[in-house]
């Protein structure tokens, strides 16, 4: 008669007889949690495998992948539970995602469970060592010409101590709040090599696959530490990060040094992407610039749309945009057109499928049509198998701590 | 039997003692005059006491007060705003959407209307005209923003585009403006205590004026108003309530008709209906002298007094008539009458009593008012229709006319009767009673599906055509909101709430939450702090998530709307939107609840809660604690309290049900002290209380707080009709009539009277299935359902279980051992 004292009883049993009681966990070290609606909730990236499966990436650690263009959904096995910014594959194994706390996760199995490779302390460490390394060139270099009567060298040298040691207390302070700081963005050009970018000036990258990363921000012509919004790579082989207060640095030597280029916006820069050979940015508020010279010289595109617009992909070598508001934008167009999805839920990414687009943002998967009509929502399928592998990725996630 | 015989009767059953009723007959029949002069005054008594009675409005009243969660609600009510006394106005722009002058303008009106209605928190309320709606974006120069309705609005087609735009960035499309942007709303909260008078808001009177002043003022082709909130919802139903007054007219003038036509005696017609609304006045009377008023459960005690009043009243006036059939005069009649039925009567009504005492398990203000109130209400009868009655009909005496209708009815041997009185033998009973224990098998299967609690959407206590549900369903409808919310509370030591571990175990229970079926989204202070962190990094959907950083976290919830936080940061709810509100829902969701907190709360001593943030910092830093403590505590909003309800409810079931019935065994036990003669009484009343529940099952009626008292009221009133039919019964086997003889007699005098009872009680009860107000209709279609039944079960299978169980030369040989020669009265 009474199912909830039913209920409460078998709790009681439950949790006096077998259970030991969960204490709370950091997020970095306790699994995503096995959801029938994970492709429901927050989604902020979406990456497609060289073998065709769809890979996204979102809250609450969760990464669901699909084999049938976005329709149905399997959750995959996470050791963290933090929110996962972005993800790429470099083939059809092997994936990398970022996330907050400085988080990258790393699959080889097509996404299907993921481990743990980097997260924020890892970061506050080696930020701090390369500020310290900075500090102690810094403090060479003002030794060798403080004998010297180049009073310019001279503070150069001191400005740059200065700035080494703001530098160094700043990863110091970052270090005390702990893992915080998100890595916003990833970047494989194979599987071998690869490159990360977040918050704060935080930049990483690897020549192994990610068995180790090494910071390489301070080879970045920064003069404060702006958030890295996005790194890009473009047919030729150019590398791009663009980020805060127009920030847009380049590469052609795969990362060994890098340019800043005059950028045609002061504000935030969210996204750059190549289509052919020339390169569409994207700014806060819609705004967006085309460049065919590598980033030369840049042409606004003057649309009709004030919202910021954060994802990119092509479809059939056209640019297509996503944003806040729901707002699906292909600029490139003879006619351009800017489309808004029902419901107006901020979107974060798209990939372009047969039938249409499938979205991440806000309401989770969004799959559409060309013409940006929603379409019957994505499903989830399997449950107890994710279950199982999920708690198998958190003991290995912790065996790793 | 000779004259002399009939008058030297006596009861064959006592309650307390033998000689308690011949020595209340004495005092009684032998002082009328002081006795009547007595019960004149006592009614002139109560019935200033009736001028005192008001209607109750408190919403406490309605809940389990002393429910754990219940508890936890009301230790942190002040802090949280939980939208209970709100009212939401929308305003629908008929055939167009809300960007245009003429809706605006109208819109504007309405605001400012609404403004000076008495009650109205005028600094909280919120539309697109008030200045707190306001549009923000994030450009190139940091945050920019102001109101929705830009000052320099002249309703042309650029100021409209303008709203347009403005209301695009304001983030209100789902909350203040309609999803497909043909309503907006007027958001209203209410001050409940005047702060000039010091009064408490009169929900009617404001409902009243929003009828008035809004509704019938603005409604039109181009413009309709929906209003909701559960103050507007309560003002309805209060006036639902005053509605109930007509339904007791009609019930009562169909009463007397039935009355008459069953009794042709103008005075036998007259005198119980005036008897039993004087049982009503002492009733109410009383109770407001008491100090108790009226709620929406208690009004219906009235209709119930009044038709148990009756019921007795006419056993009452049939046994004069009988009497005075047999040659008897007005007084001695009246005695005989009354010395018949004075202890199947007293059984009777004790029995009510009991029933609905046993309503006091039921730990919610309502109802345990309405047992009290019951029972006041049946004690009355008491006096009202077993004493009263007697003594004013042995002045009046009953008119010749109403004689030889009773005379008639003795003699006659109606069809009915000649079959019903078949079921007193074997040949009839046997199948009968397997066909009864057939559809109390079926019945019990059924029956087993009955759920806990509400089952319909919307408001329950209202129909779900009401206006009031009509509009709901409008709101929930065309905006992001739900109109069913679990709200559970965060207790966290003080300054402590927002803290990385707390906000972090918020956000794990609100996504285990989400993903429980019949959610459909949380939100939280964990919500406001992603939502504003991402707005300070630009929009960026991809900073929506909580960081470690105290100083940001502070920063991101500075602005959170009040009633997410308390003012020492030591409590922070959680909202969970509900797709509805039925048990099933609220038992799963209670149910993960419970699961996340047995894993996640911290269990710690509850000292740490009450201990400053340094104190605490320093048992973190000592490793007393790992963490900020934190507990969960179930639970507010409309569905926390019904699932609390809900909780009250199936515990109260059982041990209700199973007291009701060991009362009125033990009472029908102590009176008739033959285990034969209770089954034969009880046994269909079991049967009856089975069907009660297939039959909600059937109606899709769960066990709630108004269906509960009906399943009690089913068993205490039900047993009239066996203990008035067995009593005759038995005094016909006595005489020495066989029992198909002596059942037939029963039929002829008794049984008229039961059959005539069940029908008025029905009836009595049947004129609520039209009341607005829904659980009242419910109440009245089971109880209709269980008089009828009853009535049934006592006419047909109390005879035939007789046939199986009564040993007929046992019952004369006890009765000459006690009373001998003396003859049963009846």
């Amino acid at each position: 008669m009474s199912v909830i004292k039913a209920t409460l009883l078998c709790l009681a049993l439950a949790s006096g007889v077998s259970t030991v009681r969960a204490e709370w966990v950091d997020p970095l070290q306790s699994a995503a949690v096995p959801s029938q609606k994970a492709q429901t909730a927050l989604m902020l990236d979406i990456a497609e495998t060289s073998a065709g499966r769809l890979v996204a990436v979102g809250a609450y650690g969760n990464i669901i992948y699909s084999d049938d263009q976005g329709n149905r959904w399997q959750q995959a096995a996470v050791p963290v539970r933090v929110t996962l910014t972005s993800v790429m594959f470099a083939d059809a194994s092997h994936g990398w995602a970022t996330g907050h706390d400085g988080v990258i996760l790393a699959s080889t199995d097509g996404g299907q469970s993921w481990q743990l490779q980097f997260d924020g302390h890892a970061a506050n460490k080696a930020m701090i060592e390369a500020s310290q390394s900075l500090l102690e060139q810094a403090e060479e270099l003002q030794a060798e010409v403080a004998d010297g009567d180049d009073d310019m060298a001279i503070e150069d040298a001191d400005a740059a101590v200065e700035n080494a040691t703001f530098a160094l207390e700043d990863a110091q302070y970052d270090a005390e709040i702990g893992s915080t700081k998100p890595l916003l963005d990833v970047l494989f050009v194979d599987a071998a090599n690869g490159y990360a970018v977040g918050a704060y000036g935080m930049a990483f990258e690897t020549h192994d696959g990610g068995n180790s990363w090494t910071e390489f921000s301070s080879r970045l012509p920064l003069s404060e530490r702006p958030h890295l919004n996005a790194i890009a790579i473009t047919a030729s082989g150019q590398l791009y990060i663009v980020g805060e207060m127009g920030l847009l640095l380049s590469s052609d030597d795969a990362g060994e040094s890098w340019q800043s280029l005059e950028s045609p916006y002061e504000g935030s820069l969210f996204g750059i992407l190549g289509y052919g050979n020339k390169l569409l940015l994207m700014g806060l508020r819609g705004h967006l610039y085309n460049s065919q010279d590598d980033g030369a010289s840049w042409q606004e595109l003057a649309l009709d749309n004030e919202d910021t617009l954060i994802g990119a992909t092509l479809d059939d070598g056209n640019p297509v945009l996503v944003g806040n508001g729901g707002t699906l934008v292909k600029p490139l167009l003879s006619e351009p057109e800017i489309d808004t999805v029902a419901g107006r839920k901020n979107l974060a990414a798209v990939i372009a499928v047969s039938n249409g687009y499938v979205l991440a943002g806000e309401a989770g998967i969004q799959l559409v049509n060309k013409a940006a009509q929603l379409l019957p929502p994505a499903t989830m399928s399997g449950g107890t198998i994710t279950a199982e592998a999920s708690s198998l990725a958190a003991d290995t996630g912790s065996q790793e701590k | 039997m000779s004259q002399n015989h009939r008058y030297s009767s006596e009861p064959e059953h006592f309650i307390l003692s033998p000689e308690t009723e011949p020595l209340l007959e004495r005092v009684l029949f032998h002082n009328r005059g002081l006795v009547l002069t007595i019960l004149v005054l006592l009614t002139l008594v109560f019935a200033w006491g009736l001028t005192q009675i008001r209607l109750d409005s408190s919403i406490e009243k309605y809940i389990p007060l002393n429910h754990p969660y219940i508890q936890n609600y009301l230790t942190h009510k002040d802090d949280m705003q939980s939208g209970v006394a709100n009212v939401k106005i929308a305003v629908e722009a008929v055939g167009s959407d809300i960007f245009n002058d003429h809706y605006l303008k109208t819109l504007s009106k309405i605001n400012d209307d609404v403004f000076f209605i008495a009650g109205v928190d005028r600094a909280g309320m919120q539309s697109l005209w008030t200045p707190n709606t306001r549009w923000t974006e994030v450009t190139e120069e940091g945050f920019q923003g102001g109101p929705v309705i830009p000052a320099d609005y002249d309703g042309g087609p650029q100021s409209l585009d303008q709203v347009r735009e403005n209301v695009l960035k304001s983030g209100q499309v789902g909350r203040l403006v309609a999803n497909d942007f043909g309503s907006s709303i007027i958001d209203v909260p209410l001050v409940e205590i005047n702060p000039e008078t010091g009064e408490k808001l009169n929900y009617q009177q404001l409902s009243h004026q929003l009828e008035a002043k809004i509704r019938d003022q603005y409604s039109s082709d181009t413009v309709k108003i929906y209003i909701t909130g559960t103050p507007k919802k309560l003002g309805d139903l209060l006036d639902g309530a005053v509605s109930i007054g007509y339904f007791f007219l009609a019930a009562m003038v169909m009463t007397a008709i039935l009355l008459y036509l069953y009794s042709r005696c103008l005075r036998g017609t007259l005198v119980p209906v005036i008897a039993s609304l004087i049982a009503v006045v002492w009733q109410l009377g009383a109770l407001a002298l008491l100090g108790f008023s009226i709620d929406l459960y208690s009004v219906l005690v009235p209709f119930l007094v009044f038709a148990i009043g009756i019921s007795h009243g006419v056993q009452i006036i049939n046994g004069i008539a009988l009497q005075s059939g047999h040659g008897a005069d007005k007084l001695m009649a009246a005695r005989l009458a009354f010395r018949g039925l004075y202890v199947p009567g007293m059984l009777a009504l004790l029995s009510d009593a009991m029933g609905f005492l046993t309503l006091l398990f039921i730990d919610i203000g309502v109802i345990q008012e309405l047992a009290i109130a019951a029972s006041v209400g049946v004690a009355m009868i008491i006096v009202t229709n077993l004493v009263l009655l007697p003594i004013v009909m042995s002045f009046l005496g009953i008119s010749a006319s109403g004689i030889r209708q009773a005379q008639k009815a003795e003699q006659a041997d109606p069809v009915v009767w000649k079959a019903l009185s078949g079921f007193a033998e074997k040949k009839l009973a046997i199948p009968a009673l397997l066909v009864a224990v057939a559809m109390g098998a079926v019945g019990y299967v059924y029956g087993l599906n009955l759920q806990i609690g509400d089952l319909d959407k919307g408001a329950p206590e209202l129909r779900a055509d009401s206006r009031y549900n009509l509009d709901n369903d409008f709101m929930v409808s065309h905006y992001s909101t739900s109109s069913d919310v679990l709200v559970i509370m965060a207790e966290t030591p003080a300054e402590m709430c927002n803290t990385f571990k707390v906000m972090d175990v918020l956000d794990r229970f609100m996504w285990h939450m989400d993903n429980v079926p019949g959610v459909q989204s949380s939100a939280s202070l964990v919500t406001v702090s992603k939502l504003v962190t991402k707005a300070m990094n630009e929009g960026n959907l991809k900073w929506y998530a909580l960081s470690r950083n105290q100083t940001i976290l502070n920063t991101s919830i500075q602005r959170a709307p009040t009633g997410l936080i308390n003012s020492d940061c030591s409590m922070t709810p959680v909202v969970i939107y509900l797709n509805d509100h039925k048990a099933e829902t609220l038992q799963g969701v209670v149910a993960a609840v419970e699961d996340f907190k047995a894993q996640y709360d911290d269990q710690v001593d509850d000292m740490y809660f009450g201990m400053k943030a340094d104190a605490i910092e320093e048992a973190i830093a000592n490793g007393e604690l790992k963490g900020a403590p934190l507990r969960l505590q179930l639970a507010s909003g409309n569905a926390g309290i019904e699932a609390a309800t809900n909780q009250v409810i199936a515990d109260a079931q059982g041990t209700m049900l199973i007291f009701v019935y060991v009362v009125v065994f033990a009472l029908c036990m102590l009176t008739f002290r033959s285990l034969t003669a209770v089954a034969c009484i009880l046994l269909p009343l079991v049967l009856t209380s089975i069907l009660g529940q297939a039959l909600m099952t059937w109606l899709g009626i769960g066990v709630k707080v108004a269906t509960l008292p009906v399943i009690a009221l089913g068993v205490g009133i039900g047993v009239d009709y066996g203990i008035y039919i067995y009593t005759r019964l038995e005094a016909m086997i006595i005489s020495g009539l066989s029992l198909r003889d002596a059942y037939l007699q029963t039929l002829r005098s008794t049984g008229k009277a039961v059959s005539f009872t069940g029908v008025t009680l029905a009836i009595g009860v049947a004129t609520w299935m039209i009341s607005p107000i829904k659980f009242q209709a419910d109440m009245g279609v089971l109880l209709t359902f269980m008089f009828i039944w009853n009535m049934l079960g006592a006419l047909i299978l109390l005879p035939a279980l007789a046939s199986l169980l009564l040993n007929l030369p046992k019952i004369r040989q006890r009765h000459e051992r006690i009373h001998e020669q003396v003859p049963p009265a009846v």
